[in-house]
């Protein structure tokens, strides 16, 4: 005949132990988010840098297509099934010569974009030398419900960037501002080359 | 005690079977048609159309005997993929149990005509596979193997990521009629 | 505790507790046992850490670029290697025409001299990197150009310009630093040489 001490002694045993394995299965995204690079962050117009380098993000376009003017043929019309975000920064070193990378656009839900990728978009230069403001331009293309809250993410090119250090930069895209544009992007953005 | 273990476990295998018994996953590819759309796990595909031909596919371009298929691609995870890696995941069932890659520098993606390399999160793509036939007849019907995508955790990084190699079980084969003598 | 006389004839070894009467040495007592151990500690631990830092910093110097710098004195010569190099001089009238220049920024231009020493140096003389750096210790990167028509060789003066895009109010006073570059840079372990043109 089982006591109901000794009942509860084993319920209170299962309990403990499905709880115990329940904190465990939290372990693999604790490592994974141990090595993740280190984050400075700021917000559009703000100097945002770490030792390694500093952004100044100064404007940010919305627009439905990009128009790529050609001295030649006729421009070259790209329509998004989302919208187009165009970002204009300057960058600068700040120790030796820093090669950007790992640039991608986060949003509010936590999806991570990459770069456009579009074939007729050029990638811009990627390396800056210290003390010299150098131009950056970044084309993403996202949902139109992703605008709000989007930010900009700027890493090093390493392959291997665990604990290196990225800056984070708030677009300044929340609230009403962020609603407005992506109801009613522009209808064109034309790229300058 | 023996007897109350031994009724204890034989109560928890009839629970294990009501909910579906020890198998991990449902077994083999699943056999289906084009238009509909398959969960590769990472990527949701809808195989368009298909079609072959001597052609050139660009202006500097050879003329080669070349089998071309659409498919609607849309990115159901969090992250940026390239088309290549798309790429990795599929191939065509020349005869069973032969697999062979799409060609990687002449398949392409487009969004509205405009040529893409990447698929982002929740914005489809659409991509055209090009296999090169060589001197062989195109089949009449297209066999494409669909392999199921893998969400697990780096050995050397920890970090998470989605992944497909060559030895993934496949998810689905999808057979599409072929178009003859396509010129572009 | 039961005093039962038929048990108390047969004795449990187990159940006594008298004193061992076998002789022992002497215990040390509670304060000097404890004084020894701190003691213990207080050595032991820094050894340890001491000598895990420097293993660390021994396998670090691997991963680390670990140079020697040698500094060359205005209009000297020096080796790097199997290349002689010399710095003429700078042109500092720094004119841009690039369009991609970052702002602020103007082009440094320095004459070097380069003379193979070997038929290796012919082949590494195209490989020689060049920076320049400032006293705070900021590095450009810098590329060096030479006549495509003009074939180094051995024993002959070859002449290299080197070009960077340097903040302005530093073009009087930033030096040239020269490293072997390109396959040289996978050589055998050690420090890699770097020469330091004072300017």
């Amino acid at each position: 005949m089982i006591t109901l001490k000794k009942a509860a002694a084993a319920v209170l045993t299962v309990g403990l132990m499905a709880a115990a394995m329940w904190l465990y299965t939290f372990k693999p995204h604790l490592e994974d988010k141990a090595q993740h690079p280190l984050m400075s962050r700021g917000r559009l117009g703000a100097v945002v840098g770490n030792r390694d380098f500093s952004v100044k993000v100064s404007r940010v376009d919305v627009a439905s297509a990009i128009t790529k003017p050609d001295a030649l043929a006729k421009p070259t019309v790209m329509r998004s099934l989302g919208i187009f975000l165009i970002v204009q920064a300057q960058i600068k070193s700040n120790k030796k010569p820093f090669m950007t990378g790992h640039i991608r656009l986060e949003t509010q839900s936590g999806d991570e974009y990459g770069p456009s990728g579009r074939a007729a978009i050029p990638d811009s230069d990627n390396e800056y030398q210290p003390m010299l403001w150098g131009p950056a331009q970044y084309v993403f293309e996202i949902p139109k419900d992703r605008l709000a809250g989007a930010r900009l993410v700027i890493g090093s090119a390493a392959l291997q960037n665990e604990l290196s250090a990225e800056t984070n930069v708030d677009l300044g895209l929340s609230g009403a501002k962020g609603a407005r544009l992506a109801a009613h992007p522009a209808a064109s953005y034309e790229l300058r080359t | 005690m023996f007897l109350a273990v031994m009724g204890v476990m034989a109560v928890l295998l009839a629970v294990a079977g009501v909910f579906g018994g020890f198998r991990a996953q449902a077994g083999g590819p699943v056999a289906v048609k084009a238009g509909s759309t398959v969960d590769q796990g990472l990527f949701h595909v809808q195989v368009m159309d298909a079609r072959a031909g001597r052609m050139k596919l660009s202006s500097f371009d050879p003329l080669r005997n070349l089998l071309l298929v659409r498919m609607r691609v849309t990115n159901t995870g969090d992250k940026t993929f390239g088309i290549s890696s798309f790429l990795d995941g599929v191939a065509a069932e020349s005869k069973p149990g032969t697999y062979l890659q799409p060609d990687f520098i002449a398949s392409e993606g487009d969004i509205d005509g405009q040529v893409t390399s990447s698929i982002h999160p929740r914005l489809p793509v659409t991509v055209q596979l090009v296999w090169p036939l060589g001197n062989a007849t195109a089949p009449r019907t297209a066999t494409l193997a669909l392999r199921q995508w893998d969400y697990g955790q780096s050995f050397t990084t920890d970090s998470f990521y989605w992944s497909v190699t060559k030895q993934s079980p496949i998810k689905a084969k999808v057979t599409v009629p072929v178009r003859m003598g396509a010129t572009s | 505790m039961t005093y039962d006389p038929l048990e108390w004839t047969v004795r449990d070894p187990l159940e006594d507790t008298v004193p061992d009467p076998v002789p022992r040495r002497k215990r040390l007592s509670d304060g000097r046992r404890r004084a020894i151990e701190v003691a213990a500690l207080l050595l032991l631990i820094p050894a340890l850490l001491a000598t895990e830092w420097i293993d660390d910093d021994h396998q670090a110097r691997n991963w680390q670029t670990h140079e020697r710098v040698t500094v060359v004195r205005r209009g000297g010569i020096a080796t790097l290697g199997h290349v002689r190099l010399r710095l003429l001089g700078r042109d500092t009238t720094g004119s841009t025409t690039r369009a991609a220049t970052p702002s602020g920024a103007v082009t440094l231009k320095l004459v070097v001299v380069a003379r193979p020493l070997d038929a290796q140096g012919v082949k590494d003389v195209d490989q020689v990197g060049y920076t320049v750096r400032d006293r705070a210790g900021h590095v450009w990167s810098a590329g060096g150009s030479s006549d495509p028509d003009v074939k180094p060789q051995v024993g002959t003066d070859g002449q290299v310009t080197v070009t960077a895009q340097v903040p302005g109010n530093l073009i009087n006073t930033v030096v040239l630093e020269a490293r072997p570059g390109g396959l040289l840079s996978q050589k055998a372990p050690g420090p890699t040489p770097v020469l330091r043109f004072a300017h």
